[in-house]
């Protein structure tokens, strides 16, 4: 059910190629948009989806520089997804977000080879300051 | 075994009656038989006494009669006898004799006194006339002796019919009577020269002399009866007046008995005299015997009735000896079986009944002993199940509360994943806000700073409650409780108002405890304690070592209002609380946390510690110490 409204690529397709790409996951619309605008101010270009099934459908489509999902969402979870995106392309950096640190996903989702598990709110500085590590890869 | 016995089955009163019942037959055989005896001894007795009483008449009366005939003999022997016969009858024979002039006639005089029986005296010829008489002691006043020797009968002469060969007569004659009296004659021949001149009478009556009579009767006693009469039973007397002969036939024996015409049966002795044609009888009816001996049967049966008394009696208290014993052994056997385990009996006796008393009594005991062994058996046991019944509450309690913070936990868990959703969706707006909005109003700014620390204070908030539902493992090391009181005393930030008494000894042992867990507990108390008082009052925090377990024991106490007693079993429950603010966790966490680090936390008894406020305990192990000094 809440998967429309992001079945799309993002709405700013004029980007240099040299601007890094972010998939952004979470079921709350409002937390994907906001997080999308943060982003954009450091420069990344963002695509968003709803659920996990719809994120690991763009991760197989399209090609992105990172990954930032909540790990809680209806259908298949965060680490779910991680799993199957590590699958397909494992040296994209996947980080995840929780409301609450749920041991036994976090420890699932580092034994799939999360890049970060961040708790939510998130603090905006630890995140960016993992974006800069990223682009400096 | 208790209950009531038929009346046959009772020893009580089968005893006596038993008893009674025997002597009755003993008595009575005994008494059959000594009576037999006896009578028969009394009739033997009787017979003996009669026998000898008999001999002695006899005697006395054939000495009597040889007397007499002796001296009648010698009378007839004199010349002047002799020759009054010689002469024959003559005037002198007609002569009136007064019984006074006796003793003037010579011989015959002589011989007329000599016996007070004797009538008269007489000379008769052999055919028996009369020569001359003289009248006797005996004699009736008007006595004609002539005449009376003319009814000589049978006179010796006539008798033989003829003089010359007449038999020789002589002795005493056959008792006669002539309605008046009874008598008898005395015969004594005259001899002169060979030949009978004539006869020397005397005539003696019998039936004057009552008094021998009596005294014979006397003597014999019992209703002794004398006889007196013709061996060929033509007269008897009784020396009184006549009487019936003994029966025929019965005098051949020296003893016999015989049946009287109404006087019942009779006991008798009779002998012949000898030289005389008398017998002697001497009776007695054996009723009379047999008298005394039942007299004796009598006696001997008031004693008899006496015993009797005397054993039913006994045996009674026999009786009742050896069952008043067993009706208390029965008695205590009821009581003990109702429930009164201490019942004794008297054991005081020396015989087979004390013996069964002391057994009795040994076996009561061993019977209170175990019953006592049971009950407190009973008691152990029920105290042990209360016990494990307390412990089982106490664990469905602990289960309770682990439940309900397990659930505390998962509603904090979804309320604190749901919230920070959209806390963190503001917390972006705000720094996108205030990155990109920079020319904004200045107070706007203000106003973006406000809403993200308090963005902040909610962040935190959940940080606590999602921290409180769930306890981390332990990191236990020792621990300065001083220096952890003083810490979170700062924390506390105690007002002014409230006094702070610590009493905290220097040498207590440092606790083996995660200091944050612990410190987080202490807090946890002195907040309450403060919330308690409003601001003020005493709070005082002592700690006082508790070798037994190794433990110390922090007190935490509060002069507010104290723990209503409705809430005291129910304040470690997580969710429940009696503050206005204030979601009821705290006490559920401190305990938790206590108990996680092997202590406890415990709202003690204000009022028993003398206290009115609230009273804490916190234990908390101690460091083993090494082995002392």
């Amino acid at each position: 059910m809440t998967a429309a409204f992001d079945a799309s690529p993002s709405a700013e397709p004029e980007r240099t190629r040299a601007a890094p790409r972010i998939l952004i996951v979470d079921d709350n619309r409002e937390m994907v948009s906001s997080l999308c605008d943060i982003v954009e101010l450091r420069g990344w270009a963002s695509d968003r989806a709803g659920s996990g099934e719809a994120a690991v459908a763009m991760f197989n489509r399209e090609r992105y520089d990172a990954v930032l999902m909540d790990i809680r969402m209806p259908g298949i979870n965060g680490v779910e997804a991680l799993r199957m995106m590590k699958r397909h392309r494992p040296q994209v950096p996947v980080i995840l977000m929780t409301a609450y640190t749920e041991h036994r996903l976090v420890d699932k989702a580092n034994a799939e080879g999360v890049t970060e598990v961040l708790a939510k709110p998130l603090a905006i500085e630890t995140l960016f300051g993992l974006l800069e590590r990223i682009e400096k890869r | 075994m208790p209950g009531t016995l038929k009346w046959h089955q009772s020893i009580e009163r089968k005893l006596p009656v038993v008893f009674s019942l025997l002597l009755i037959v003993l008595v009575l055989g005994f008494g059959w038989f000594v009576s037999r005896e006896v009578h028969m001894l009394a009739i033997e007795a009787a017979e003996q006494r009669l026998a000898r009483v008999l001999r002695q008449l006899v005697t006395l009366v054939e000495e009597a009669a040889r007397a007499s005939l002796e001296e009648g003999e010698q009378a007839a022997a004199e010349p002047e006898v002799v020759a009054l016969a010689r002469r024959g009858p003559g005037q002198e024979s007609s002569e009136p004799i007064a019984p006074g002039l006796a003793g003037r006639r010579g011989v015959l005089g002589r011989l007329a006194v000599a016996s007070a029986q004797t009538e008269l005296v007489a000379v008769v010829t052999p055919a028996g006339l009369p020569i001359l008489a003289v009248a006797g002691p005996a004699a009736r006043d008007d006595l004609d002796p002539a005449q009376e020797v003319s009814r000589l009968n049978p006179t010796p002469g006539r008798a033989a019919g003829d003089e010359s060969s007449s038999p020789e007569l002589d002795g005493p004659s056959p008792l006669r009577s002539d309605g008046h009296r009874v008598f008898y004659d005395l015969l004594a021949p005259i001899r002169d020269d060979g030949r009978t001149a004539g006869y020397l009478v005397q005539r003696r009556v019998v039936t004057r002399n009552t008094a021998v009579t009596m005294m014979i009767e006397s003597l014999v006693g019992q209703g002794a009866r004398f006889g007196y009469g013709n061996a060929d039973g033509s007269l008897w007397t009784d020396l009184r007046t006549l009487r019936a002969p003994p029966p025929e036939g019965r005098m051949a024996e020296d003893l016999f008995r015989y049946e009287r015409d109404g006087e019942g049966e009779w006991l008798g002795a009779a002998s012949p005299i000898e030289r005389t044609p008398w017998m002697l009888l001497v009776e007695q009816p054996i009723a009379a015997v047999s008298e005394s001996s039942r007299r004796a049967l009598w006696r001997l049966a008031g004693i008899a009735a006496a015993l009797l008394v005397a054993v039913v009696a006994a045996a009674w208290l026999f009786s009742r000896q050896i069952t008043s014993p067993l009706r208390s052994v029965t008695a205590a056997a009821t009581a003990i079986a109702g429930g009164d385990y201490s019942r004794r009996v008297r054991a005081d006796r020396h015989d087979e009944l004390g013996i069964l008393a002391r057994a009795f009594n040994s076996m009561a005991a061993k019977v209170e002993a175990s019953h006592e062994e049971l009950e407190q058996q009973v008691a152990h046991r029920t105290a042990k199940l209360s016990e494990t019944l307390d412990k089982l509450s106490a664990a469905q309690d602990e289960i309770l509360r682990k439940e309900k913070l397990a659930v505390l936990g998962e509603l904090s868990s979804g309320i604190g994943h749901e919230l920070r959703n959209p806390l963190g969706v503001m917390h972006n707006a705000v720094y996108i806000l205030k990155t990109k909005a920079g020319d904004l109003l200045s107070q706007a700014t203000h106003y973006l700073e406000v809403l993200e620390r308090q963005i902040q204070l909610s962040e935190k908030i959940i940080g606590d409650l999602l921290d409180v539902a769930r306890v981390r493992a332990p990191e236990r090391r020792p621990v300065e409780l001083s220096e952890l009181v003083q810490e979170q005393l700062l924390r506390a930030d105690v007002p002014e108002e409230v006094a702070v008494e610590i009493d905290i000894p220097d040498d207590l042992p440092k606790a083996a405890v995660d200091p944050v867990q612990a410190g987080q507990v202490i807090l946890n108390l002195l907040g309450n304690a403060v919330q308690a008082m409003d601001g003020k009052g005493t709070l005082a925090i002592s700690v006082r070592p508790r070798e037994e377990d190794h433990s110390v024991e922090l007190r935490v106490a509060d002069s507010g209002p104290g723990v209503p007693a409705e809430s005291r079993n129910r304040i470690f429950e997580p969710l429940y609380t009696t503050k206005a603010r204030g979601i009821g966790l705290g006490l559920s966490v401190s305990r938790s946390l206590a108990r996680a680090n092997s202590g406890d936390l415990e709202l003690l008894d204000a009022r028993a510690q003398g206290h009115g406020g609230a009273v804490f305990a916190l234990t908390l192990p101690i460091v083993e110490r090494k082995a002392p000094e």
